[in-house]
């Protein structure tokens, strides 16, 4: 019997998370599990604004209001499953104004059209995942790729003469997979010819099979489209294999100082676009800031997801702000809908919601790897 | 009070759909083989309703049966190949099987390929699962005490025995795994109208070892057994939220303890009496 | 026909390391009749201790392989302590489930730990190419082969001509034959479990140095494949598993360099339905469960 009470009681005490007169984000995102890299990372930026607000006492509304931020984690550890539950869950939870998050699309792409039913704003931060059926409570911070890759690809091919492209990209992430057959199928529109679109799967260690293939094309670029584990495999890989050839990537990941470490510097010199991430930017103080805040409270580097999440945070602040409620989605939404080229770390934010809910002033750069973690824009 | 039905309805909900899938697998197993191509099974009830529903506005009680049916086909084709197979080589073949359903719905771009099947309407809810579960629970444990039920146990235990008796071994084995496969089919379509997204890395090894977990652990005895394993093991990773990060260390070293604890699962003849 | 050979190479390569984890599952089925789940994780144990003994220890390629089997060998007497024993001789499922459990436990201690990112390891093999006429091959990837052919030649040596290594044959043969002839069957079942991971945990330092990473994750579809691999060949003849390894390497790498790579996994399981189909107990043949 007593056993039995005491399991009721978990029942209960489980659900009753701290509520303070604040306004309240649920952050979704992937804490464990296969795509915790880039989730972690997103929860630490997040948690890192919130706390450099509350910090400063808060934020004030433009009705006067003045708010803290509270933001609770829930971790969806890469399950669909995970992931919905916890979306309508933070939808019954009346003090909840907003989710922030998730990265992965495994996430992401469920949860829109229940977002859209339950009428709860979600705001992915890195998932890149083609939306079919956008609905005006779907958001999305960061930059993707159909806009972002043929842009590259027109730059590349103009200013280097770009001819051969060798495709070599994950099959099981929608984002990388989808830029993959972006480049593809915008290959004769821009003038040049995809020489091998190989496939790999995330897991994966060995790439030689195909490299090998992509070796006997004797193609000058070659397009690697993987998360961190692969990619650093596949340049590393490809040195191995002799083979000598200009590398290109979306999503800025050449810039990430661990992919930099994990290929010992091989990366140097590869094009990427991304939304903007450097560790330090001269004409941009306030990212050494961030940077300095972030490393005192993690002990490590941020990386892109890191600049998302603190962003996401930052733009959901400023709806809240205009908004003037803490608890009215419709409000919030609507708020979300006024924000127009609003200055974040990764670039600038304009909603427009409906026709969809893509960051319209995504910012996109075309840049070339000069270092850890530093990069060159290209022109 | 509607917080606490906010925490719980989807973890309820997914505890439900995993509470049939696995006594789907419970039935199959009844007769022997380990089976690990029920997610598979599901996940071709999932597609095949979900496309129904969304591409073809079918009802959805029609699109459940189209599933069903579906997976009492395959189940029985598949029992049929591994009838002269022993215990574990039959799971073996359940692998491949269920390996290459996902790696084939991987590559078909018509339901979606590696993006999933998404834009599913949402049909189930709690108490469609729940009604659903009583009635399986309903047929599991007429079938326990039916003849083929037992036939099938004489099966397992041992096949030249059984055949001596006068069971038809193949059909026994064939008929229990297509049922126990509708049944995973049924979880599968009710699974799609909830998640709303059908993609084949729900399809695969691990998925599958889940539920043979589910059965195991709970107890593969009687039909009570699966229930309590696929119950206490949905709840328990939410229960251990709290945790973290730590979440699923917790989960795994209550798992293994547990089921050192009660080999012979958690429900087994005995504490049923 | 150099594309060819070459994909053969990289097959090869591959394929020993299927072979020497899919051997570790092999040997502790046949002598234990266990299903270790948590086997791939004395693979991702030998991946971390050589990161750290890389980073803290010696930047000695021998040292690190030793540094990593011995943090793999430590794993396993762990798990076989509180997740085999205890289970052990029970309905087969039971320790899959416990070694499952004590798997994802691992996996996440490891990202706990290490981090969610892989961390690097740095090359202490220096990097080098060798070239046989038109097709390359890396030292490190020779190192991989070495190291993967000595363990394979070493177990078939320990398992046909040591005193231990018969009794294990014994005790896989006939259990209780062997323990009437006074063979201490608990004692060749830890050492078993100790060997298979020393072998896992070496197969795990070279890919982790030849990938240059360690992850958590790593040891998942390494696992599932070397499970195949034991079950395809049957596990009566350790050559036929290791034969088993290398083909499906091989066959791997020329369905992705002549098919598509999309189609890579399904190979195995496609080749694992089929061969069950027509040889339930492997190709090789099996000890009964």
């Amino acid at each position: 019997m007593k056993r039995f009470a005491l399991v009721t009681l978990l029942f209960v005490a489980v659900p009753a998370g701290a509520q303070e007169k604040a306004v309240h984000f649920s952050s979704i995102n992937g804490q464990t599990g296969q795509s915790a890299a880039y989730g972690s990372k997103v929860i630490e930026g997040v948690n890192l604004a919130a706390k450099v607000i509350n910090d400063a006492g808060g934020f004030a509304d433009r009705c006067g209001g003045k708010y803290k931020v509270t933001v609770t984690t829930a971790d969806m550890a890469n399950s669909r499953e995970q992931a919905v539950s916890l979306l309508r869950q933070a939808a019954a939870d009346a003090t909840v104004l907003a989710v922030v998050g998730p990265s992965p699309s495994t996430g992401y792409v469920p949860m829109v059209p229940v977002a859209g039913q339950l009428k709860i704003p979600v705001i992915a931060t890195g998932s890149a995942a083609p939306i079919k059926e956008w609905n005006p409570w779907s958001f999305r911070l960061n930059t993707t790729s159909k806009a972002a890759a043929p842009g590259m690809m027109k730059l590349l091919t103009a200013k280097f003469g770009l001819k051969h492209v060798a495709l070599i990209y994950d099959v099981t992430q929608d984002g990388q997979r989808g830029e993959a057959e972006l480049i593809r199928s915008s290959a004769k529109e821009i003038g040049y010819d995809v020489a091998a679109f190989e496939a790999f799967r995330a897991g994966d260690n060995d790439f030689r099979p195909q490299l090998s293939k992509i070796k006997a094309t004797k193609a000058d670029w070659i397009g690697i489209y993987g998360a961190t584990p692969e990619l650093a495999k596949v340049v590393n890989q490809m040195a191995e294999l002799g083979i000598k050839a200009n590398i290109l990537t979306g999503f800025g990941t050449f810039n990430d100082p661990v992919v930099w470490d994990l290929t010992e510097g091989k990366v140097k010199g590869g094009y990427s676009w991304s939304a903007y991430f450097a560790l330090e930017d001269p004409a941009r103080p306030e990212i050494a800031k961030m940077v300095q805040l972030y490393k005192k409270e993690y002990g490590h580097d941020p990386t892109l997801y890191s600049f998302y999440g603190w962003d996401a945070l930052n733009v959901y602040v400023e709806a809240a702000k205009r908004g003037c409620t803490a608890t009215d989605r419709e409000k919030f939404r609507q708020a979300l809908n006024t924000i127009d080229n609003f200055p974040t770390l990764s670039g600038k934010a304009t909603y427009k919601n409906p026709p969809d809910g893509e960051n319209l002033s995504a910012a996109v750069i075309v840049n070339q790897t000069t270092g850890r973690g530093t990069f060159e824009a290209l022109k | 009070m509607s917080e606490l039905a906010a925490f719980w309805t989807p973890v309820l909900i997914t505890a439900g759909i995993n509470s049939i899938i696995a006594l789907g697998l419970y039935i199959t197993m009844s007769s022997g083989p380990l089976s690990v191509a029920h997610a598979a099974l599901a996940g071709m009830g999932g597609y095949l309703g979900a496309v129904l529903t969304t591409n073809f506005g079918w009802p959805f009680a029609a699109a459940i049966l189209a599933g069903t049916l579906l997976g009492l086909v395959t189940g029985m084709l598949l029992g049929l190949l591994i009838v002269r197979m022993n215990e574990l080589v039959a799971g073996l073949t359940t692998l491949g099987f269920g390996e290459t359903m996902a790696v084939i719905a991987f590559n078909i771009d018509y339901i979606g390929g590696a993006n999933a099947f998404t834009g599913i309407p949402l049909r189930t809810t709690l108490p469609l699962v729940y009604a659903v579960l009583a009635v399986i629970l309903f047929v599991a444990w007429r079938y326990d005490h039916s003849r083929l039920g037992y036939a099938a146990r004489a099966t397992r235990d041992s096949v030249v025995t059984a055949d001596a008796m006068g069971i038809n071994v193949t059909w026994v084995k064939s008929i229990t795994f297509g049922i126990g496969a509708a049944i995973a089919a049924l979880g599968g379509v009710l699974r799609a109208h909830y998640i709303l997204v059908q993609g084949p890395e729900d399809m695969g090894f691990f998925v599958s070892v889940g539920f043979l977990i589910f059965v195991v652990f709970g107890g593969s005895y009687v039909f009570w057994g699966p229930l309590f394993g696929a119950m206490t093991l949905t709840i328990l990773p939410e229960l251990l939220r709290f945790s973290a990060k730590d979440r699923f260390i917790i989960y795994g070293i209550l798992l293994t303890i547990m089921v050192i604890l009660r080999p012979h699962g958690f429900v087994t003849r005995r504490s049923m009496r | 026909m150099e594309l060819f050979l070459q994909q053969v190479l990289n097959g090869l390569m591959i394929g020993s390391t299927y072979a020497v984890v899919a051997l570790g599952f092999s040997l502790v089925f046949s002598v234990m009749r266990v299903v270790n789940m948590a086997h791939p994780e004395f693979f991702m144990a030998g991946a971390f201790g050589a990161f750290l003994a890389s980073r803290y220890v010696t930047n000695n390629f021998f040292g690190v392989l030793a540094g990593g089997m011995l943090v793999a060998a430590a794993v396993g007497l762990v798990v076989e302590r509180l997740a085999i024993r205890p289970v052990r001789g029970r309905y087969v499922m039971i320790p899959f489930i416990a070694t499952s459990g004590v798997g994802i436990t691992l996996q996440h201690l490891a990202e706990r730990v290490f981090g969610s990112d892989p961390v690097a390891i740095p090359a202490v093999v220096r990097p080098a190419s060798y070239a046989l006429g038109p097709l390359s091959v890396t030292r490190m990837q020779l190192v991989t082969f070495a190291v993967a052919a000595v363990i394979m030649v070493g177990l078939r040596y320990y398992v046909r001509h040591t005193k231990w290594g018969r009794a294990t044959r014994a005790v896989a043969e006939r259990p209780e034959v062997a323990a009437a002839f006074g063979v201490d069957v608990n004692f060749v079942s830890r050492l078993t479990i100790g060997i298979s991971a020393l072998m896992a945990g070496a197969a795990g330092v070279t890919l982790g140095v030849l990938y240059t990473s360690a992850w958590a994750f790593m040891g998942l579809l390494y696992g599932l494949k070397s499970f195949v691999c034991m079950l395809v060949a049957g596990n009566r003849h350790i050559e036929g598993v290791m034969a088993i390894g290398l083909l499906l390497g091989v066959l791997e790498a020329l369905v992705s360099g002549y098919v598509t790579s999309t189609l890579r996994d399904a190979v195995a399981f496609g080749v694992l339905v089929v061969v069950l189909v027509f040889k339930p107990n492997g190709l090789f043949g099996s000890y009964s469960v």
